[in-house]
């Protein structure tokens, strides 16, 4: 059995006494790409938010590389985070040589250029960040999250904004970066063909835990209406069948 | 021109002015970068309160203003932490409640008090050598820490949950940058004034962003502005004999003006 690098164990977020999500339990294991998909609202950047402890959980446990995450100390670089969008002021003159320098001070020019010539972006090295379109920003994180050699990479709804093609392009490279470097992926999205292209687990939710499992066994009608309402049904393209 | 150098009290203002001119606008890029222009203000308000504090307590002014200033960050913080309030909320009530604070107790005290005078207009041709040591000392503490800061302080500009995700102490890193601006804009009250210390923290680096796609380009430019508005405004007041403070604003706002149309032309 591959080892697990992800344990979230009856998990539950409370925050202002509203609570966001409810025994939520997932496992996720080394290598594979993990999705988390549900409706608006449903709790998912929350559930991320907690396994990374930017917000406290009020019951279960988490853990990762088996230790919580408050005691992993010098692992921590071994988790990288995709946010779903960068909140920066647009206007900020920021070039992404200097971006990159500010999350990795003492890594060198050429692993830089390095990194950025893998997700495709090496032009960008001196260009402005709020001058990037929103594809090209998210692959500019990528690249910083690869210089920083994770095992494992959370991303965030990351190609929200970006537009189909390039979204389809964005997450050929994920997949492509998860087999080249041996990471496991865990990502957010509300897009099926995501889920059904590229995940090996899916973890369906609404507040609670409604599946989890590969695509193909816990993805069945009744669980999507269930994720995503009565009118919602699954369509598989003849190159996607079994 | 170099004939009001050897006048020690210019000299003193000079010797202030460089390096306040220089240290600012290295704080204040991350204030226009982190958009904390109004928590500026509302530090340089709470210098009313500190002042009639200090009138009442009769302990020195410099210290009992800054240490009100640490004080009201600190009580900012412990607010938007308890609450869910938006930032600028919460700073617009400390800031009403310092300057009615301080209005009503100044309004107690008897008398004339050339103190708060000073504060509230800034008087950098007034400052004693004691004054410039204590400036020396705490610009080259506040450009230390900035430069400690420097690479936190912009990941957390990037992106705060992504900074955080990768180790970063945002919390932390945002107390002792507040801090320090609190240190930094009271002590800047004693040169330019309540009414006129945020322009000196701002207008150098909104002129240093019309010109340049860099950051570091950004905090180079910035500087530069800041020390040759300072040197600039001094000799202006001194040659049209006007306030020294509004002279170094002025200089300072004539720069941004200027960058405004250089802008255009890029």
């Amino acid at each position: 059995m591959a080892e697990i690098v992800v344990d979230v164990n009856n998990v539950s977020v409370e925050i202002g006494g509203a609570r966001l999500i409810e025994n939520i339990s997932m496992r996720v294991e080394r290598g594979s790409t993990v999705a988390i998909i549900g409706p608006n609202g449903a709790g998912k950047t929350t559930l991320l938010r907690a396994v990374l402890g930017l917000i406290p959980i009020s019951s279960g446990s988490i853990t990762l590389f088996g230790a919580p995450i408050a005691q992993i100390g010098q692992q921590r670089h071994k988790i990288g985070y995709v946010p779903q969008r960068l909140e920066y002021d647009r206007y900020l003159p920021l070039t992404v040589k200097e971006m990159l320098h500010a999350f990795m001070p003492r890594i060198s020019l050429s692993r830089i250029e390095t990194a950025l010539q893998e997700v495709g972006v090496h032009s960008l090295l001196h260009r402005p960040i709020g001058k990037l379109s929103g594809g090209q920003l998210q692959r500019v994180v990528i690249a910083l999250n690869l210089l920083r050699e994770p095992e494992i990479l959370f991303l965030d709804e990351p190609a929200t904004g970006v537009d189909i093609e390039g979204e389809s392009r964005f997450y050929d490279i994920i997949e492509r970066l998860r087999r080249e470097h041996h990471l496991t992926v865990v990502l957010v999205s509300h897009d099926l063909s995501v889920v059904t292209r590229y995940a090996s687990q899916v973890l369906c939710m609404n507040r609670r835990l409604l599946c989890f499992g590969p695509p193909t066994e816990a993805l069945d009608a009744e669980m999507i209406r269930l994720v995503y309402g009565h009118d919602t049904t699954l369509y598989t393209h003849r190159e996607h069948e079994p | 021109m170099t004939e009001i150098l050897q006048y020690p009290f210019f000299q003193r203002a000079l010797i202030a002015g460089i390096l306040l001119g220089f240290s600012l606008p290295l704080i204040g890029v991350f204030v226009v970068t982190r958009r904390l222009s109004f928590f500026s203000e509302a530090i340089a308000h709470s210098a009313f309160t500190g002042l009639a504090l200090s009138a009442l307590l009769v302990t020195p002014a410099l210290p009992t203003v800054i240490a009100t200033a640490v004080l009201v960050t600190l009580a900012i913080v412990f607010t938007l932490h308890r609450t869910e309030i938006p930032a600028d909320t919460v700073i617009g009530v400390y800031l009403a409640l310092c300057a009615g604070a301080g209005i009503l107790l100044i309004g107690v005290l008897q008398g004339y008090q050339p103190s708060l005078f000073q504060f509230l207009f800034g008087d950098i041709l007034a400052l004693a050598w004691q004054d410039v040591w204590v400036v020396v000392v705490m610009c080259l503490g506040s450009i230390l820490t900035i430069l400690a800061l420097w690479n936190a302080l912009l990941r957390i500009s990037v992106h705060r949950e992504m900074a955080m995700a990768m180790g970063t102490s945002a919390q932390g890193v945002d107390l002792l940058f507040l801090i320090l601006l609190a240190v930094m804009v009271t002590l800047s009250l004693k040169l330019i004034g309540i009414v006129l210390v945020t322009a000196m923290l701002l207008l150098p680096p909104a002129t240093a962003r019309n010109l340049t796609n860099s950051f570091h380009g950004m905090v180079l430019i910035a500087c530069v502005v800041g020390g040759m508005s300072n040197i600039l405004g001094l000799y202006a007041s001194y040659w049209f004999g006007t306030a020294s403070g509004a002279a170094i604003v002025l200089t300072s706002a004539i720069c941004f003006i200027l960058s405004v149309f250089a802008r255009r032309g890029r």
